[in-house]
């Protein structure tokens, strides 16, 4: 299936992957020494992290550990304070958030923010806004190349809906989908943009054991094609199948950075986090 | 794919659809006044096509951009005092001084948007309302300007209009003065209406319902928001401009703020977010109290009365309705198009 427009990452990154990733090349995405307080809460304190291309990074902590906030400060939702964030070596830091997804950068809700009256199909398209290919004039005299590209953002979204399972759901309005779908929804609609680093933010929050499965299974075809993703979430089991690497936060700080197995073993995360249990 | 139709044929369907249905409006715009021979009847017509650019200028704004405007009365005094000031005190060309009354009021709007850009919801509102309010007391108290209260009497009718193949065009006509006003809000109406069916319209809609989303998306919402103002206002602009010539008489008053509600009402009750909707809104609140004028005062609280009714039961407006009765004949699930 021809799920993107062009390939969103070439394809050595694919086929080099690996998960000893400290040897892959330059990171896709570097942070250092982020800083951002709210008020009197220092919600993110000198964190430093980077991803190299093609890996999956998630980020684990107790709520209120500043892992939402480590990605709204990624994705320009909020500034930060203090310190650094190079995206494919662009600088991100004083960019706004529409700025930053032009670069490549994508990314979902923990609170589900769809465009509630709009449909399915029409929510993806909306995520097509920096592909059209139109002469200008052609926003008003819709002429070939408007119904050509027309057509094309339907198809496409139409794949896209399919690859999350909700081909069915095209023409529902999005607030009117059960709760399952319109995380799925918001993950395709991510995806529309054809971006290079996708940051997710609890997309297995809410959801049954069946659709975690449907979730990870749709994760992981999105693995395999290259793509850089960051993912928060707080279902270890997920996190364990998926993710690369862990970072883990608590109290806005940063408390340990491994692969998967690592962490479940380190004993200061089984302490703040994970429980004895694990 | 379920579906009967792919997007393909469901496209060129939709697009064989609007072609009927702007033919229909072009051959009822073009029969008007030529069912409703008398002078009052064609000056309701010509209101009637006024109220239709102020209202899908507002929808524009509002329904797609979600920006909670209610000074769009003032765009429509730019639009009328700019144009006819030009026209009395320089002697501008009638259509220049129109493209002027259009641009300044466009500007107009895309100033007051800048400066509200990050005003949303109740603080946009008041906002513009106050902007309206000012540009109000300006033309009530820039005498020197505007001659206040006492008004601007005498402003002449459009030139007439010379056009190849056709008989020269005397706007003394009433129904080709109509036919000048409807012309010129059909004409806005296909602007909006290719801009709303463009990526900007879907730009416009994703920044309504969710700014964060959008952005998210790429979407730069602060340019998207200034350029629906700027279009919305300027229609205005137009309708101003057209307003003054047609009524030969410029009173401040004319541009109250009281106006821009009734413009509101009308995006509200035909539909916001549907360019047909506030047209049906404007024409059937235009008409209305025409027809409800045997009732004396008392058309006043039936007016009132339709208004609360709608905003209560049918938030979509008459849009909703139609859809509602759609879905009824073709069997669909009621609540699968209930925006």
């Amino acid at each position: 299936m021809r799920l993107f427009g062009e390939p969103m990452i070439d394809a050595s990154n694919t086929a080099g992957r690996s998960l000893e990733v400290e040897a892959a090349p330059a990171p896709l995405f570097r942070a250092s020494g982020l800083h951002k307080r709210f008020g009197g809460v220092q919600a993110v304190r000198d964190i430093s992290f980077g991803v190299p291309p093609g890996a999956v990074l998630a980020i684990i902590g107790p709520n209120g550990a500043g892992k939402s906030t480590l990605l709204n400060l990624m994705s320009g939702v909020h500034q930060p304070d203090a310190g650094r964030m190079i995206f494919g070596g662009a600088d991100l830091v004083g960019l706004p958030a529409y700025r930053r997804a032009r670069l490549g950068l994508g990314r979902t809700f923990q609170k589900i923010r769809l465009f509630r009256h709009l449909t399915a199909l029409d929510n993806i398209i909306a995520g097509f806004h920096i592909r059209h290919g139109f002469p200008l004039w052609q926003y008003i005299s819709h002429g070939a190349a408007f119904r050509d590209d027309h057509a094309r953002c339907r198809q496409h979204a139409t794949e896209l809906l399919a690859f999350v399972g909700l081909a069915q759901r095209a023409e529902m309005p999005a607030g009117a989908l059960a709760y399952g779908e319109q995380r799925m929804l918001e993950l395709a609609r991510a995806l529309a943009p054809a971006p290079h680093l996708l940051l997710i933010d609890e997309p297995a929050a809410g959801l049954n054991a069946v659709e975690v499965e449907h979730l990870l299974d749709r994760l992981t075809a999105l693995r395999s094609r290259g793509l850089t993703i960051i993912v928060v979430e707080h279902n270890m089991d997920l996190v364990m199948r998926i993710a690369d690497r862990v970072l883990v936060l608590n109290h806005g700080q940063y408390l340990f950075e491994g692969t998967p197995r690592e962490a479940q073993m380190a004993p200061a995360v089984v302490a703040a986090y994970l429980g004895p249990d694990w | 794919m379920s579906d009967a139709i792919g997007p393909t044929a469901q496209a060129s369907h939709d697009s064989a659809n609007r072609h009927r249905w702007l033919l229909i409006a072009v051959a009822a715009i073009a029969l008007a006044p030529l069912a409703f021979p008398d002078a009052y009847w064609r000056t309701n017509l010509t209101v009637c096509a006024l109220n239709v650019m102020l209202a899908i200028g507002l929808d524009f704004i509002l329904g797609y951009g979600g920006q909670l405007n209610l000074g769009h009365s003032a765009f429509y005094g730019i639009g009328a005092y700019a144009s006819t000031l030009l026209v009395v005190n320089i002697g501008v060309p009638f259509w220049i001084a129109f493209a002027a009354g259009v641009a300044l009021s466009g500007a107009a709007g895309m100033a007051l948007s800048l400066f509200a850009v990050r005003l949303r919801g109740h603080y946009l509102a008041i906002a513009s309302l106050g902007f309206a309010v000012i540009v109000h007391q300006i033309l009530i108290n820039w005498i020197g300007l505007t001659q206040g209260p006492l008004g601007i009497y005498g402003i002449g009718l459009p030139p007439p209009l010379t056009l190849p193949l056709l008989p020269v065009i005397d706007f003394g006509n009433s129904a080709n003065l109509f036919y000048l006003v409807a012309g010129t809000a059909l004409l806005s109406y296909i602007l909006l209406d290719r801009l709303a069916r463009s990526p900007i319209g879907e730009a416009l809609m994703a920044i309504r319902e969710d700014e964060v989303s959008a952005a998210a998306l790429g979407i730069n919402s602060t340019l998207w928001k200034i350029f629906a103002f700027g279009v919305g206002s300027a229609i205005a602009g137009a309708a101003g401009a057209l307003y003054a010539s047609f009524v030969g008489t410029l009173v401040p008053d004319a541009f109250i703020v009281t106006e821009s509600l009734s413009i509101l009402a009308m995006v509200v009750v035909g539909g916001m977010g549907t360019l047909v909707g506030p047209v049906m809104g404007a024409i059937v609140l235009t008409l209305l109290p025409e027809l409800l004028r045997g009732f004396g005062d008392f058309r006043l609280v039936l007016y009132g009365l339709a208004l609360t009714l709608v905003v209560l039961f049918m938030p979509g407006g008459l849009m909703q309705a139609v859809r509602l009765v759609r879905a009824r004949l073709r069997g669909v699930p009621v609540d699968a198009v209930v925006r």
